[in-house]
């Protein structure tokens, strides 16, 4: 039996969470996906809702995977000159979207073995049910030479505390992990973890070793 | 959707290729159509340019 999860609040929040990407969410993906030993033509953005990160990284080919299905229309309707979209702007000025746009779940997901060059989950991975599963679905579909760069809030920082209480607190199911934990079930699905930066927020990355190591 | 994501995206079940019928195409975009498993007969459709690849049992739970 599946479960929805939280899938139903970002059904309803879809209007209103389409708030402009932190510069320093954007530094650290940037970071994370500048480890890739190869060049980063198609991004996944797993969990990406309705697309406010997945804009912030420049890539040819962007592709968001989501359960609901009103964020990802928001996704697909982003324009380049649309107010607070200059952070998903290539630095040529050209167009932005629309992004690709597939609905789906993270624990099954839609596509082929070595399907992308990147995947990155930012702000979303504790919405996600069977973390391992989840972790085992982006290896599979992250190409040698890739990257995962997962973006996250720590839940025995002070503040990440603070934030796993107020999640219950409206009924989310949310399930954090602390960068340890997080770093460990990267490594038990076969990446090389590397923890970039600590602190409230913190960022994974797990690379796929390439082939001709 | 564009059809050249035909080339990643997979059966959520089998992760077999998909087939594609399309029933409307806008300025190069697949707007609506189905999507079927050949290997086990499932059928997911294209609804506004976005394919809804979910397991049929969290699909039927996601309309509800």
């Amino acid at each position: 039996m599946h479960g929805l999860g939280d899938v139903r609040f970002f059904d309803r929040l879809a209007p209103l969470y389409d708030l402009v990407m932190p510069a320093a969410d954007q530094a650290a993906l940037t970071a994370g996906l500048a480890r890739a030993e190869r060049s980063v033509d198609h991004l996944l953005d797993l969990g990406g809702g309705s697309g406010r990160a997945t804009i912030a990284v420049e890539a040819p080919e962007r592709t968001v995977v989501d359960v609901s299905r009103p964020m990802l229309r928001r996704a697909r309707s982003r324009q380049p000159d649309e107010t607070g979209r200059r952070l998903g702007r290539p630095a040529d000025g050209g167009p932005v979207g629309p992004l690709g746009a597939v609905q789906g779940d993270a624990r099954e997901l839609p596509l082929a073995d070595d399907a992308v060059d990147a995947a990155i989950v930012v702000d979303a991975f504790h919405h996600m049910l069977d973390h391992a599963t989840v972790v085992a679905e982006v290896a599979r579909v992250v190409r040698p030479g890739g990257v995962f760069v997962v973006r996250e809030f720590d839940p025995s920082h002070p503040l990440g505390w603070g934030l796993v209480r107020a999640e219950h607190a409206i009924g989310m199911g949310s399930t954090f992990r602390t960068p340890d934990e997080l770093a460990g079930l990267l490594a038990d699905a076969g990446f090389d973890v590397a923890l970039l930066d600590g602190g409230f927020q913190y960022t994974v990355v797990g690379s796929v070793p390439s082939v001709d190591e | 959707m564009k059809e050249s994501l035909m080339e990643i995206i997979r059966c959520p079940i089998d992760k077999h290729e998909l087939e594609l019928a399309v029933e409307d195409r806008e300025d190069g975009e697949i707007m609506a159509g189905m999507l079927s498993c050949p290997e086990c007969g499932e059928t997911y459709p294209i609804e506004d340019g976005i394919p809804n690849l979910l397991p049929p049992d969290m699909r039927d739970d996601a309309a509800a």
